[in-house]
């Protein structure tokens, strides 16, 4: 079967090589750490006080957000914050020695940008994984809970996203 | 490995978050760069771009009031932006065919999921330094290379058309068999 339809303007691709002078120019010298690589990572390490400090900063404002989001389930804006919340947070908790923090806010965040508004069905489901990563400040936390509830959480999730998850508020 | 002297190196961040930006100055500090210049959003990042000139700019994607995507696609196509060619590093949490897809359409040069690390950082800075992307450029597009390899001009309307030029100027038709068979 054959259609026939009018196409734009014909136009060449214009294929541009500029010269590389960012190598030439960080090859010239001699190279300006020996090992940046372990520098780095001794820097690191270094700023892990802080991260934790910040993490605490952005398990706070991940709570508002989603809390926002689940006060006006419709709202693309509060969806967007719920977003930019966890991925801000996504960007510190592995770094600050939080890898539950860090499972969980992953998972949620497939959750959100997998369904996106329609996550407000699964009200519940986003509630726990706050509290799961808020419990994750408590000294009395406990890896091997954490273990059991990431499990479960991505379970859940895994189910919501193929749609055989009950929503917990059909309504929003 | 790392011969590079990355005191010559000047770079932007480009991130809402107070913490990634002081982390990623702190990952390059150690790699040796001394100008590293840091602001929380889009609009400050393109004056900046405007007004200097960098080698590398490192965008997150999520922010306001506009995002890591709007400030690449000025980078790419605005105006008055010193070095329209220049690498940009998106920083994002969070990666889907999609995403990477958007993100190559607004044209970025690499792609960099959070958290950033060392390791990540060091291989995105390798990449634009040695493998530099060739550019495009299409009436509606301007940025690196989105395809590994071309086979030089292309005169079709849209990639991966199996159009067959059927006649007269700007007249082509859609061959299902051509398709099917390709």
């Amino acid at each position: 079967m054959t259609k026939t339809t009018t196409a734009p303007e014909l136009h060449a691709i214009e294929h541009i090589t500029p010269p590389n002078t960012l190598r030439t120019r960080l090859m010239a010298g001699s190279p300006s750490v020996p090992n940046p690589l372990v520098c780095a990572g001794h820097a690191v390490t270094a700023l892990n006080r802080d991260c934790a400090a910040w993490v605490d900063m952005e398990i706070d404002r991940l709570h508002a957000r989603s809390t926002a989001f689940l006060e006006s389930p419709g709202d693309k804006d509060s969806l967007r914050g719920l977003c930019h919340a966890a991925m801000d947070l996504k960007g510190l908790a592995a770094l600050g020695d939080n890898a539950a923090a860090d499972r969980f806010v992953t998972n949620l965040i497939t959750l959100l940008r997998s369904i996106g508004p329609r996550a407000a069905l699964y009200s519940d489901l986003i509630e726990a994984h706050v509290d799961a990563i808020r419990a994750t400040r408590k000294t009395t936390h406990d890896e091997i809970v954490a273990e059991i509830l990431a499990e479960e959480l991505e379970a859940q999730t895994q189910a919501a996203l193929s749609g055989t998850l009950e929503p917990s508020r059909p309504d929003a | 490995m790392y011969m590079y002297d990355f005191s010559r190196l000047r770079v932007l961040i480009v991130d809402d978050s107070a913490p990634v930006r002081r982390l990623v100055r702190t990952i390059l500090r150690a790699f040796g760069c001394r100008d590293i210049c840091d602001v929380p959003d889009g609009y400050q990042a393109i004056d900046m771009l405007r007004r200097f000139e960098f080698d590398v700019v490192l965008v997150d994607w999520l922010m306001d009031p506009i995002d890591g995507i709007e400030v690449t696609k000025t980078i790419r196509m605005g105006e008055d932006i010193r070095n329209p060619y220049i690498p940009v590093i998106m920083l994002t949490g969070h990666t889907t065919r999609s995403s990477l897809a958007t993100a190559r359409e607004a044209g970025i040069t690499e792609y960099l999921v959070k958290p950033v690390t060392p390791e990540g950082l060091m291989a995105r800075l390798q990449a634009v330094i040695e493998k530099p992307r060739p550019f495009v450029r299409t009436a509606t597009f301007f940025g690196p290379d989105r395809r590994r390899s071309h086979s030089g001009v292309y005169y079709g309307p849209e990639r991966r058309h199996d159009m067959l030029h059927a006649g007269g100027k700007n007249t082509y038709v859609l061959d299902d068999t051509a398709k099917d068979a390709a």
